[in-house]
């Protein structure tokens, strides 16, 4: 017995070592619905609501109300009635209906004839039946219960300062209430059953559009994309158990040839109900029908909330019928979200892309985790190596030559100086910025900028001259680095004592001014100023670089393992797609074609114009707010062919990516270190030597 | 026969709930470190049996980070034993005020680690409390936690907060040494320190040896406070082995990190059983 019992102890122990780092599973993803039946129904939505296999739908034509009934069971002419009122809400019970204009609430037949009417205390903004035929008529402070026959039974006032902004008639009995107060975040959601009124926990996610539930599921919910709950954007329709608190994605509407918000979904049978509610004042109900095909699912783990990608999701889920990408958000969890994604890859639940911005991909690509997407951009039929800026691959390959991080757009990071100062030179080293600054006692670095920030400046193109890092040799204790903090700490004494003038930089005075090229505006307004001609494109001082890059502010990769490796460099393609290319607005795109068409845009001159913005948080009527700003863009000259020239120049000058101390802890532990030499605490030597001391651990850990 | 083996199966029936807490809890996790130890990374996989400790071994971070908590654990555990039992006398003996000096012994305890680490951190940055007495003193600052002053202080602000306990533990003991054997060995001409050496440190043998383990345990913990002190890369000196193996895991090396783990385990099982056969042959003569 003893015998047996160790025996089955390390039989599991064997079983689960054996689980460990298998790596993960596909997700089994759903079956793709197709359309099957698409019905235009000539009104604008107002509401909809269903009893059995009928579906009402209160809409809007010219003339007035209308009551649009039609069965879900079969395909049967929809009977479309008149109504007498402007109303504005529905909700169906068996063979009448409750619709509500303002505070007044009436019971129609399914003709349309007013049967009955109640009253609420105020203008009524949603209804909802339970299963018992109760209504629910909520106002904005409070919910009227009513019977079947019109007896209010109950009300049900809301905590105090929220306000409902709808009811859903939940499956499994009873009436969920979304109140919410001004500016917070996560409403208050209650179940509503006759006079009970109790929390629903983990009822509602922020921006989710919610419809009524059915035997099935206590309610459906179109999943949140910042595109809008639309057709277009192909969003996930999801059913939610509220028992389990498990959602259950059902279909999507990605590649629809359809347009318009998705007012309703109602199950029926095998299939489900879709009314759209479209831009041309129609609205459009689909039956989407099972098909025998699945759609897997592919996870982009996101540690951004960029529009861009968001857009790229859609493009990707529109283009494929295969794969469904859904987004893991590690943005929303502070500090924490690395933490959450390493233990994710620990327990091989990596997501298939990931999505990056402020941080690096280093600790992944050194651990093998990454796809080096060279491979697949050589054997792909669609695009090459030729069809992206040289400059942005060099600048995002590693050192042993793979690719892998993309970026979907970027920058130019450089730096320019004055000529008379730094010569006619088109780089710099250490040595030449000594000189220059003894030369002119009077010169500062950067205008307004002292202490630590000067080695955000610097150190980034200055780190490979005190650290070379494959053979493990860092020299932050050397007379050189040691010189190099001096040097610091009398351009930070010099810039603290700086009265600034407005000609300083003509007068020679600020030596450094860093540039960052986001779009062709911003690189016109620095050629079209008066002192262009005066200056020198030279890049930050660098000791082994050209002191030119490329800022990448989002950076996507595939992880290795994952099983969808092919889909998930669909998913880099269609970043690199022309339409998304040239849909690049505030920064520069990466590929040929598309540059080349920023560039030929840039070249046409663009009139001065008035624009006016306004920030309008309370939703005040347009150019009424206080934050309303209005501002003249001076005439933009087009560029001129040698202008065109030093810009491509300066690409082809950049080598790497802009590196800053958010990216890389290194430059934080030598700007921490360097606050006390900046406040005059420490000497340099005594700073040098505890870099070199934190730095030689820093690097230790790496090895 | 029958009998025999009915009180087999209820026996392991008992034991089942317990044994299986402890393969989840303990020897699962145990075991997936292990076999995280011996594989070459988490994409692949493959069985390199001792090259991650033969890395390790090799890695100048790792060699430092155990060198200090070494030196930091012993003298941790040799300060908290001695200090604390001094402590536990002294509130014993005859000393005025002893319920005072007892409460004030134990309010440590109380004192949230954020707190202790303000307080150590306002003392003794180079712009703090301490620097600026010593500049009125005519004397020129220090940078307390940027130098080899700073593991002593990080080792006070460790006694500081754990002597009280320790010290209740040792009370606690000493009113367990018989008054009898005490009381004759007084009659027979034995002073104080003989009769302490001789008797009361051979009661207080099993006291030690879990106030010792204790200190140990608490010694491998002070990283806590030494991360809210200094963050992530400290002073050389107060870099410790949970420094490493939290650095390491922020940088995905998940085979570092887990041989690291299992060498410290490995030595923390020899240590402790060292100190229960010193403890056993120490108590033999009491027993005896």
């Amino acid at each position: 017995m003893k015998k047996l019992f160790c025996l089955a102890m390390v039989v599991l122990v064997l079983v689960s070592l054996c689980s460990c780092g298998q790596g993960k599973s596909n997700d089994m993803g759903y079956y793709i619905y197709d359309v099957a039946r698409e019905e235009s129904l000539d009104a604008d939505f107002l509401d909809s609501s269903r009893y059995g296999d009928s579906l009402y739908i209160l809409g809007k034509q010219k003339s007035g109300c209308v009551l649009i009934s039609l069965s879900l069971k079969d395909k049967s002419v929809a009977k479309t009635v008149d109504l007498s009122k402007d109303y504005e809400h529905l909700a169906a019970v068996e063979g009448y209906l409750w619709i509500s204009e303002k505070s007044s609430v009436d019971k129609l037949d399914l003709n349309g004839a007013v049967l009955d009417s109640v009253s609420a205390s105020g203008n009524v903004v949603d209804l909802a039946c339970d299963g018992d035929g109760r209504l629910y008529a909520a106002t904005k402070k409070e919910t009227a219960v009513f019977s079947a026959a019109g007896e209010i039974l109950s009300t049900l006032p809301n905590a105090e300062g929220y306000e409902t902004g709808n009811l859903v008639a939940l499956g499994g009995g009873g009436v969920a209430s979304y109140a919410s107060r001004l500016r917070a975040e996560v409403p208050e959601v209650n179940r509503l059953e006759g006079d009970k009124t109790e929390p629903l926990p983990g009822a509602y996610n922020p921006g989710q559009a919610t419809y009524e539930g059915d035997d099935k599921y206590d309610y459906y919910y179109a999943k949140y994309t910042p595109l809008g709950n639309t057709v277009e954007a192909g969003v996930q329709i999801c059913g939610y158990d509220l028992a389990t608190l498990a959602e259950t994605p059902l279909f999507d509407t990605a590649g629809l040839p359809f347009q318009g918000e998705i007012m309703a979904v109602y199950a029926q049978g095998g299939s489900y109900f879709m009314a759209v509610g479209g831009y041309d004042g129609k609205t459009t109900l689909l039956k989407f029908d099972k098909t025998e095909h699945t759609k897997k699912i592919l996870t982009v783990g996101r540690m951004e909330s960029n529009l861009s990608v968001t857009r790229t999701i859609a493009d990707f889920n529109a283009a494929t019928r295969e794969y469904y990408a859904v987004s893991k958000n590690y943005f929303g969890q502070d500090d924490l979200a690395e933490t959450h994604l390493n233990l994710d890859i620990a327990a091989g639940e990596q997501p298939d892309v990931m999505s990056v911005m402020l941080t690096t991909y280093d600790i992944y690509a050194d651990k093998g985790l990454l796809v080096n997407m060279y491979p697949l951009l050589d054997k792909d039929p669609d695009i090459s190596r030729e069809d992206i800026l040289p400059s942005v691959l060099r600048s995002l390959e590693w050192s042993g030559g793979q690719l892998y991080q993309m970026c979907p757009y970027f920058a130019l990071s450089t730096c320019c100086e004055h000529e008379s100062v730094v010569g006619d030179v088109d780089s710099w080293n250490l040595e030449d910025l000594y000189a220059i600054c003894q030369q002119y006692p009077e010169m500062t670095l950067y205008m307004n900028q002292w202490g630590s920030r000067l080695i955000n400046f610097l150190i980034g193109d200055l780190f490979s001259y005190f650290a070379d890092i494959p053979n493990n040799q860092y020299r932050f204790n050397s007379p050189e680095f040691i010189e190099f903090l001096e040097f610091l700490k009398e351009m930070s004494d010099r810039a603290r004592e700086f009265q600034p003038e407005m000609n300083d930089y003509t007068e020679g005075r600020v030596l450094l001014t860093p540039l960052n090229f986001s779009t062709m505006d911003d690189y016109k307004a620095f050629v079209q100023s008066e002192s262009f001609n005066e200056i020198r494109v030279t890049g930050f001082p660098s000791q082994t670089g050209t002191g030119c890059h490329i800022t990448a502010p989002v950076r996507i990769a595939i992880f290795a393992g994952t099983g969808n490796e092919e889909a998930a460099w669909q998913f880099i393609k269609a970043a690199l797609s022309n339409e998304r290319q040239m849909s690049v607005t505030d920064f520069l795109p990466v590929t040929v074609s598309a540059m080349e068409s920023v560039m030929e845009q840039a070249r046409v001159s663009s009139p001065a114009t008035t624009v006016t913005k306004y920030v309008d948080p309370e939703g005040a009527a347009a150019g009424t707010n206080l934050e309303t700003r209005t501002y003249s863009v001076p005439e933009m000259v087009g560029l001129t062919d040698d202008q065109v020239e030093l810009f491509y120049d300066i690409l082809e000058r950049s080598d790497s990516v802009y590196q800053d101390a958010i990216e890389s802890p290194y430059i934080t532990i030598i700007a921490d270190e360097c606050d006390a030499l900046f406040a005059g605490d420490k000497s340099a030597a005594e700073t040098a030597a505890l870099i070199q001391s934190k730095l030689e651990i820093y690097f230790a850990e790496r090895q | 026969m029958k009998y025999k083996r009915r009180d087999n199966l209820t026996g392991t029936a008992f034991l089942l709930p317990s044994s299986m807490g402890v393969l989840v809890f303990f020897l699962l996790p145990f075991g997936v470190v292990m076999y995280y130890s011996v594989v070459n990374g988490p994409k692949n996989s493959n069985f390199v049996f001792l090259d991650n400790y033969r890395q390790l071994f090799k890695n100048p971070a790792f060699l430092l980070a155990a060198k200090n908590t070494a030196i930091f654990s012993t003298a941790a555990v040799a300060l908290g034993v001695v200090l604390s039992l001094v402590l536990a006398l002294l509130v014993e003996s005859r000393l005025p005020f002893r319920g005072f000096f007892r409460t004030v012994f134990l309010s440590p305890l109380m004192v949230p680690v954020i707190s202790v680490v303000l307080v150590t951190r306002v003392a003794f940055d180079f712009n703090g409390a301490v620097n600026s007495w010593l500049g009125v003193l005519g004397l020129g600052g220090v940078d307390w936690l940027n130098t080899g002053y700073s593991r002593w202080i990080v080792m006070a602000m460790f006694l500081w907060k754990n002597l009280g306990y320790n010290m209740i533990l040792f009370i606690a003991a000493l009113n367990n040494v018989p008054n009898e054997v005490l009381e004759s060995a007084q009659v027979d001409g034995a002073g104080y320190f003989r009769r302490f050496f001789q008797i009361k440190l051979r009661y207080l043998s099993p006291a030690i040896l879990f106030v010792g383990i204790i200190t140990l345990l608490n010694s491998f913990r002070i990283f806590r406070e030494v991360y809210l002190l200094s963050g992530q890369y400290p002073y050389s000196a107060l870099y410790t082995l949970q420094h490493f193996m939290n650095n390491t895991f922020k940088m995905l090396d998940y085979q570092k990190l887990s041989s690291a783990a299992i060498v410290m385990s490995a030595v923390i099982t020899a240590i402790l059983a060292l100190l229960f056969w010193l403890e056993s042959r120490f108590r033999k003569d009491v027993e005896g």
